[in-house]
């Protein structure tokens, strides 16, 4: 057992249930639960951090308040999770985005700052079969407009400074085809509805080196993205958020 | 610094978790639309038996909408007999009880299939055993040492037939054919002459008692006949070899030497008849074209059955007692393709030719066959209708006569024609008992004919010798020869009209 695993135990939150079916209110609390365990340990390590850091940069005078813009470029990650994933892993047939915005982030504290990302996302994912005598995909490409409002950046150091976010995204889909295929053959009859709109929460961290911010960051969608009777199922993202 | 890079690298390790994880199967939306699951079992009883016996499943799935789906697709399931998952659909033989059956697709909410419920029973589950002779095989009579019976065995429950036990009644059958018992149910040779008992028995379990009648052929000198064809001159110009490829055809049918792709029939004989072209006039000169006679006519009958034409031809005729009359004409009018005369009697020795004549009773009626020309111009081919009609000539009905008498041959199995054009002239044939057999007789109207049978034979050898107006006299030639008398035309005397 490796020192993840333990954490995870320690934390409870590995899934031990590999093969029933999870409702998604009870995933969404599950991660919620996750998310707020972390919580006090992040603030404990923070806490600690930035008294160190008081006493040792008690002689640079900075602005109380901020307003920043850049652009965002960020490619991505693009999973179903269809209740059936522990927390923060990432599914093995994950397809590639990327997204193209603006970031506007507003410095509210020394140690807090809040950020706004208008983007536009091309998004491909794919829902695959793992049964080893038939194979069914159905592979989604997705246009999409997106914004992530981040009420809580908390930030800490002096020219590079460390930070973590967390925060929801709303993001709504402009345009999306699709198409399946059974053990390599094209299916012309099947086609699913989709929701358009997709929201949810998401938790990074990163870096600002200077004007430049680094975050790599997980979105957890709250709603499904195919309307299905059977199989709860929301879009699972990270994007390697690069600012300039 | 340090930290901040610190505090990143463990947060990013556990935001990710630093693995990927696979999926599972069943989150699939395309094969999720899989919601019934239908399984039937091509056998539901087994019997009894040390050994374990592998059986199909037909399974069929459907989707929300109860459409079928997923059609023609290798769709892999998990087939539970019991509680326990089997790889292949197998059973031991060998502990009697009841099973349930049933498979599954891993869909989200796992799909099952309705149950089948499987039975092992002993032998006395058989409440009747139902021997009969295959379709191809179907008749009371045979000839000894000849073809091979071919039998079928049905065994029933108390639910009715059941299904998918051949290979276990093959394996346990025993047959008693005759004073012979053998293990199978194909290629029965009869080795016996007389009424014979066939019987089957599977697991104590003994069958209905089919008979045959085995008979010995017999063999009767060759009769020859020589045909004259007799062509209007201004209908068509005839090729000798047209001719010539109709009475090799009739030979061959008559001599038993056609093969079909079906089975030859149990009663096949050499029916023992033979024609030639004829090659001399009536006043014993050569003829010109040999089997051809012309006559010259310039009215066009639009009619086959003009009483002008019907006396022109009854007038044309050469001596029936010599020559077999064969007439090419246009039987558009009557959507044939040819049509015969049957003979008269002068004794009673075949049903269904009556009244019986005096032997010196004088040609009454035009005592022929007639064929239609385009089976000479090339617009139609058949080579067996001559051998089809030259069979009415020699006193055979059709085997579709009726179901009262029949065709007057025991061996020939007694129907009628289906009113549905679409099978009116498949070789797949359901006799007046309403069971089905191939028919290859040349008497039917089907597609593929290879056979007269024996009692068709004996039929044809006794009308034969004793019908007037046949040309007896060229298979004797030390017989006195007695003066052609042509009578007054009975128009009344009809032929049987043959609408290929």
């Amino acid at each position: 057992m490796n020192s993840l695993d333990f954490l995870r135990k320690a934390l409870k939150l590995e899934n031990g249930n590999k093969t029933g079916i999870i409702p998604i209110e009870m995933k969404i609390i599950k991660i919620k639960k996750s998310f707020f365990a972390i919580l006090p340990l992040i603030g404990f390590i923070m806490s600690g951090i930035e008294a160190k850091a008081t006493t040792l940069n008690d002689s640079i005078p900075e602005k109380s308040s901020e307003f920043k813009k850049g652009i965002r470029f960020s490619p991505s990650m693009n999973f179903f999770d269809y209740g059936d994933l522990s927390f923060g892993q990432i599914a093995s047939d994950y397809k590639f985005g990327a997204a193209l915005g603006m970031v506007f982030d507003w410095k509210m504290s020394d140690y807090h700052r809040f950020r706004l990302e208008p983007y536009v996302e091309y998004q491909n994912i794919k829902n695959n079969s793992i049964n080893p005598d038939i194979e069914a995909i159905t592979s989604f490409s997705n246009l999409i407009f997106g914004v992530d409002a981040l009420p809580l950046v908390l930030t800490y150091g002096g020219k590079y400074k460390g930070t973590i976010s967390a925060g929801g995204f709303a993001k709504y889909v402009l345009n999306s085809s699709q198409s399946t295929t059974l053990n390599g053959n094209s299916v012309n009859n099947f086609e699913v509805e989709i929701n358009k709109l997709q929201y949810g929460f998401s938790f990074g961290a990163g870096a600002y080196l200077g004007k430049r911010l680094v975050e790599l960051r997980f979105y957890q969608s709250l709603n499904d993205f195919v309307n299905s009777p059977v199989i709860p199922n929301s879009i699972n993202q990270v994007q390697l958020i690069l600012v300039y | 610094m340090k930290n901040v890079l610190l505090i990143f690298a463990f947060l990013t390790l556990l935001l990710f978790n630093s693995c990927m994880t696979d999926r599972e199967a069943e989150n699939s939306f395309y094969l999720n639309q899989i919601n019934k699951i239908q399984v039937i079992s091509s056998k539901t009883i087994f019997f009894t038996e040390n050994r374990e016996e592998d059986f199909n499943l037909t399974v069929s799935f459907f989707d929300r909408d109860n459409r079928p789906f997923l059609n023609n697709i290798d769709v892999p399931y998990v087939i539970y007999l019991g509680d326990s998952v089997i790889k292949e659909p197998s059973l031991d033989l060998s502990k009697p009880g009841k099973y349930k059956l049933r498979v599954m697709f891993p869909t989200r909410e796992l799909t099952f299939s309705n149950e089948v419920e499987i039975e092992v029973v002993e032998g006395d589950y058989i409440k009747e055993l139902v021997l009969d002779f295959s379709n191809e095989t179907r008749n009371q009579f045979t000839l000894v040492n000849n073809e091979p019976y071919d039998f079928t065995l049905r065994a029933f429950g108390p639910d009715g037939e059941i299904p998918g036990v051949e290979e276990q009644i093959k394996r346990n059958l025993s047959l008693q054919v005759g004073n012979v018992n053998t293990n199978r149910l194909t290629g029965i040779p009869i080795t016996q002459i007389g009424l014979i008992d066939v019987q089957a028995s599977v697991f104590g379990i003994e069958s209905n008692i089919l008979k045959i009648n085995s008979r010995q052929d017999v063999s009767y000198p060759i009769k020859e006949f020589q045909v004259v064809f007799h062509v209007f001159s201004n209908l068509f110009t005839p090729s000798q070899s047209s001719f010539e490829s109709q009475i090799n055809s009739s030979n061959i049918a008559f001599s038993g030497g056609i093969r079909s792709s079906f089975r030859r029939n149990l009663n096949a004989v050499d029916a023992g008849f033979r024609f030639k072209l004829a090659d001399r006039n009536p006043d014993g000169s050569l003829m010109e074209t040999k089997g051809v006679n012309r006559i010259m006519s310039n009215k066009v009958f639009l009619d086959a059955q003009d009483q002008e034409l019907l006396q022109l031809k009854f007038n044309s005729l050469w001596d029936p007692s010599q020559y077999i009359n064969v007439f090419i004409e246009d039987l558009s009018s009557l959507q044939a393709a040819g049509y015969a005369y049957l003979p008269f009697l002068t004794s009673p020795v075949v049903g269904g030719l009556n009244p019986i004549l005096e032997e010196d009773t004088e040609l009454f009626y035009p005592i022929m066959v007639a064929l239609d020309y385009r089976l000479f111009n090339g617009q139609y081919r058949d080579d067996n209708v001559l051998a089809h009609e030259l069979g009415h000539y020699l006193g055979l009905y059709h085997t579709f006569q009726d179901c009262q008498t029949g065709d007057f041959c025991d061996d020939t199995q007694s129907h009628t024609l289906p009113s549905n054009q679409s099978i009116r002239f498949s070789n797949n044939r359901t006799n007046c008992s309403n069971e089905p057999y191939i028919s290859t007789n040349f008497m039917d109207y089907i597609s593929v004919v290879d056979n007269f049978t024996f009692d068709q034979k004996e039929r044809m050898t006794k009308v034969y010798e004793n019908a007037l107006f046949m040309p007896k006299d060229f298979n004797a030639p030390d017989s006195r020869i007695k003066p052609f008398k042509r009578g007054q035309l009975d128009p009344s005397i009809k032929p049987i009209i043959c609408n290929f």
